[in-house]
């Protein structure tokens, strides 16, 4: 699947059902679409129809009551995403988030007092494996099988105690649908549809897995993870192209680190690092709950009480230290696939609370939004350099990028992309947009907040909901954001133009195949 | 003892026991097992769409939801590839796209999407198999001016040479691009492997066929596919019902609603000869494998019962044996599913999964044991029971919004399902056992009729197919296009 932005979510359960693929996709679309204006589904924001209430441990709860259909959507956010990883310990997020769905000392066993001691002794394991593997080229591979083959057969002994995926299979059973979590840079998210009057379930399972959880299979979920990461990165060309344009674009900061991790390091975390992960993340002020959907307020609260109150306050989280130091030079990176020839150009620029990071937001809608926007109409319809072409402004927890992707069309190369593209970037930083399409991009963007309805409306409010409180600390973001827009006039555009798309702060990916120079 | 001494006795030892219970280790658990939670039960009616005839041949379904400002209206049309003459591949999709590309005879291409971008609303049109949809989304004040454009594309779209020429540009990079995925690749040839290349549903566009479509065959197409047909209108959001319909009766009066030709397909019949097929990508540190054959029919006597089936093979997430057996407890693959696929004429049966070159062997040997099995054994009263639940308790999820109760309503009907297929839905998931779920298994699944197709690193994988002893590995050249 295309993801044209670099800030992405992994959902972690795919295909399981075609409820949950069209979801996926729904939801990308969603994403995609939210880095330009934080658009979605209700226009007026939230204010006058979500209630709120914080736990005395620091966990804020969001309730939306929506009679309409008896089912809600329940979801809660943790501020940690793969931005908080340390090097060595890049994907940790993502491999924290598949190991939430491995149970409780209840869930998941027939007898958790027999199961633990094999536990601890495939830790005591892991580590000396973890410990042979950081050895490089030096590593012992004997010793490493021997390790291996250790842990499959404890992994084996677990399993006469195990209910293996349990707590999938309660809330499957139960009537849950668009089961799921994803792990985002920013953020890691967890999320379920029931009907109605299975309330109580999602508040104990969630509240239990938070309280007790046990790191089962830690050892074999490598397994799959790599799987995931061959699968999403290193064997399809979009994956590829945007793993190694991250690694150019930044060079400190940890946006430089795709979601799922380096190859080395999924093979290499311990148990004790995960757990302290969880331990310093997973505390209830650093996470926000949303319930949207058929509910009634008092009862979320009495039931966020009984099961999350007794959650203790954790210390603040650590955040990351590094600074991006200011790009002095072009960077350039050529991928080869078995594909036909893509591109991707990121400039450097503010975070949300820099009035220009809203001013490049205006400039990417009025470049790509709409078949009438310029790169577009352009590029696409006019000259037919290209079959897509698409511009983003980040707005995410740190300084991100101005991502500008697209697809030439054969015979016209990246290079003539390229060429066009830094044109209309000349012409923003030369003459002023017109009002009218400062206009239509404000009423594109109004539209667009009311988007998406129509299909798991309840799990996309909450995801927007959550997403406003997490990045921006307010329920209202999004809407606030467009209104915002009304006042940018095209002097600013021009202003940020020049400051940011300068030749010295550009990166620049293309992915060519291999033979005849790039193209079939 | 006075009374009420003695009944605070009663309730300080009640209390006692309470108390112990709840610090127990059986009492503690239970508060941590959500399987001691029980829950009333849902009120909850299956709702259905209104619907109605504006006029012969054009039928009207609608169901108002005010919360947003917001309309989403549709125009389905009895047509799609399928009424493709077949040395016109392609027609109907570029067809479909150039009644809005093209422009109309009253407002130039680059003025309507002016309008439609200036306004936030957007209208898309795009050709399916047999039904084909022109949709339009717009904040419902601006819903005047948006449902005028969409006439306007209806009833006198232009055809513009030039958009023309983008929107074949367009198709034929599609066709370059169109194996960039070794997924899309491997499902594009395990498709073309059951049914055929020259099945209607299969086959697939060409440079040169796309090169040779004219604006006449555009032209022609809409005349005889379009115009005038047989149509579905839909609308959902925030608009009133009778004003809607005193619209559609002025604004289609001149809409004749001819019911489409009736169409001679053929019928499916597994193309390929069943056995191990290769295609090789050298740069492949992982294998896209499928393998099957054909499922069954839209209106077959189990197609809400194949649900069940399907939730224990490879639909059901971590509750099904694919997800259980190939990535939980082996850790094969990130992704994989299967299903028996329901069709026009016949679906496919499809099991898939994404695995390393190394373990691309140990994969196919355990998908196809786990097929066969479900063609022998009864599943679990285990498994069938949380299939069921699933069913039962998820139902209410098929109408989460307007949108899906009115569009599942329609496609149902053109599908050919009787008007109560909702309302027989659950009591037949009741009545599924493991008897009917074996009996599925054997009707539709044929061991001896499997497909088995590899996208992966020739040089990593080929032994390991040979070792499968299903017969040579029929190697595959890769598609130019």
């Amino acid at each position: 699947m295309k993801i044209p932005r670099l800030l992405f979510f992994r959902l972690d359960r795919p295909f399981g059902s075609s409820y949950a693929l069209r979801l996926t996709l729904l939801l990308l679309s969603f994403l995609i679409v939210f880095s330009l204006v934080h658009p979605s589904v209700s226009g007026q924001g939230f204010a006058d129809k979500v209630k709120e209430f914080t736990l005395a441990n620091g966990l804020r709860f969001f309730v939306y009551e929506r009679p309409q259909v008896p089912t809600f959507a329940g979801m809660i956010m943790v501020k940690v995403g793969s931005v908080d990883e340390r090097k060595g310990e890049t994907g940790l997020a993502h491999f924290f988030e598949h190991m939430a769905f491995k149970g409780t000392s209840v869930m998941g066993t027939r007898d958790y007092a027999k199961e633990k001691p094999i536990l601890e002794e495939m830790d005591r394991i892991g580590d000396e494996l973890a410990a042979e593997y950081l050895k490089g080229d030096r590593a012992d591979q004997a010793r490493m099988k021997a390790l291996r083959d250790k842990l499959d057969k404890l992994q084996q002994e677990t399993l006469a105690f195990a209910v293996k995926d349990e707590l999938d299979k309660l809330y499957t059973e139960n009537g849950g649908e668009f089961l799921n979590a994803s792990t985002g840079n920013d953020s890691t998210q967890y999320f379920v549809m029931l009907p109605s009057n299975r309330l109580e379930l999602w508040f104990l399972i969630e509240s239990e897995r938070l309280k007790d959880l046990v790191f089962r299979e830690f050892y074999s979920e490598r397994d799959v993870i790599a799987e995931e990461r061959r699968m999403s990165l290193d064997n399809t060309p979009d994956g590829l192209l945007r793993d190694e344009f991250s690694n150019i674009a930044y060079v400190l900061h940890p946006y430089r680190h795709t979601v799922v991790g380096y190859m080395e390091d999924i093979q290499s975390y311990t148990k004790a690092t995960a757990v302290n992960f969880f331990k310093t993340f997973y505390i209830p002020n650093n996470m926000v709950a949303a319930v949207v959907g058929d509910v009634r307020l008092e009862e979320v609260r009495r039931l966020a009480e009984k099961y999350f109150a007794d959650i203790p306050r954790g210390a603040d989280p650590p955040r990351p230290t590094e600074i991006e130091p200011e790009q002095r030079g072009e960077r350039r990176v050529t991928t080869w696939f078995e594909a036909e020839p893509r591109f991707l150009m990121g400039y450097h620029m503010p975070g949300p609370i820099d009035k220009d990071n809203l001013t490049l937001s205006l400039a990417s809608m009025i470049l790509s939004r709409g078949s009438s926007s310029r790169l577009y109409r352009d590029l696409v319809t006019n000259k037919k350099i290209a079959v897509s072409v698409f511009a983003s402004a980040s707005a995410a927890r740190y300084p991100a990028l101005f991502m500008i992707m697209g697809q030439p069309r054969h015979p016209k190369t990246v290079q003539d992309l390229e060429k066009t593209v830094l044109e209309h970037l000349d012409r923003l930083k030369k003459e002023p947009v017109t009002q009218a399409e400062i206009d239509k991009s404000i009423n594109q963007a109004e539209a667009s907040l009311y988007r998406s309805m129509g299909f798991a409306d309840n799990v996309l409010l909450a995801m927007r909901l959550l997403r406003n409180v997490i990045i921006f600390d307010d329920m209202d973001a999004d809407w606030k954001r467009v209104e915002a827009l009304k006042k940018i006039t095209p002097e600013e555009i021009m202003a940020a133009s020049n400051k940011y798309f300068t030749d010295s702060n550009r990166s620049v990916g293309i992915l060519l195949r291999k033979e005849r120079g790039g193209e079939k | 003892m006075r009374p009420d001494r003695k009944r605070r006795l009663v309730l300080a030892v009640a209390g006692i026991i309470i108390v112990a219970f709840a610090l127990s280790p059986s009492a503690v658990r239970a508060q941590k097992d959500p399987n001691a939670l029980k829950f009333a039960d849902l009120e909850f009616k299956a709702q259905k769409p209104g619907m109605t005839a504006i006029k012969k041949g054009v039928t009207f379904y609608f169901k108002e939801d005010h919360e947003q400002p917001v309309i989403k209206g549709t125009i389905i049309i009895k047509t799609g590839t399928l009424y493709e003459p077949a040395d016109k591949v392609g027609l109907a999709p570029l067809a479909m796209r150039m009644l809005k590309a093209g422009g109309t005879k009253t407002l130039t291409a680059d003025a309507l999407e002016e309008k439609l971008d200036f306004l936030g609303s957007t209208i898309g049109s795009f050709a399916g198999l047999e039904y084909s949809e022109i949709s339009l989304w717009t904040l419902s004040k601006n819903f005047d001016e948006t449902w005028k454009v969409l006439l306007d594309i209806l009833y006198n779209p232009a055809f513009d040479p030039a958009r023309f020429d983008t929107e074949k540009k367009k198709d034929l990079e599609s066709i370059r691009r169109r194996f960039d995925y070794p997924t899309s690749l491997g499902f594009t040839l395990y498709t073309e492997l059951i049914f055929g290349k020259d099945f209607p549903e299969t086959r697939r566009t060409t440079s040169a066929g796309i090169n040779a479509l004219t604006l006449d065959d555009i032209q022609t197409f809409y005349e005889k596919n379009i115009r005038d047909k047989e149509i579905i209108i839909a609308f959902t959001g925030d608009f009133k019902q009778a004003q809607a319909q005193t619209l559609l009766k002025k604004d289609l009066k001149n809409w004749k609603g001819i019911p489409p030709a009736k169409l001679d397909l053929p019928k499916a019949a597994l193309a390929a000869k069943p056995g191990v097929y290769l295609i090789d990508k050298p740069d492949m540190t992982q294998s896209v494998i499928i393998m099957g054959h054909l499922g069954l029919n839209n209106l077959d006597p189990d197609n809400v019962e194949v649900a069940i089936f399907n939730f224990i093979l490879g639909t059901g997430s971590f509750n099904s044996r694919l997800m259980r057996e190939v990535r939980s407890n082996r850790g094969l693959a990130y992704a994989t599913g299967g299903m028996i696929g329901l069709g026009r004429d016949k679906g496919m049966f499809n099991n898939f999964c994404m695995t390393k070159s190394q373990s691309v062997g140990e994969a196919i040997k355990l998908m196809k044991d786990i097929t066969e099995d479900m063609t022998k054994n009864p599943v679990t009263a285990g498994e069938l029971e949380v299939a069921k639940k699933y069913e039962v308790n998820a139902f209410v999820h098929k109408f989460d919004s307007a949108q899906a109760v009115v569009s599942q309503a329609i496609y149902l009907k053109l599908d050919g399902y009787p008007d109560n297929h909702l309302d027989t839905y659950l009591p037949r998931i009741r009545k599924v056992d493991t008897a009917k779920v074996l009996a599925i298994g054997k009707k539709a699944v044929h061991p001896d009729d499997m497909v088995i197709l590899v996208v992966g690193k020739k040089a990593e994988v080929i032994d390991q197919l040979k070792a499968l002893g299903m017969g040579e590995v029929t190697e595959l050249p890769m598609p130019k296009e």
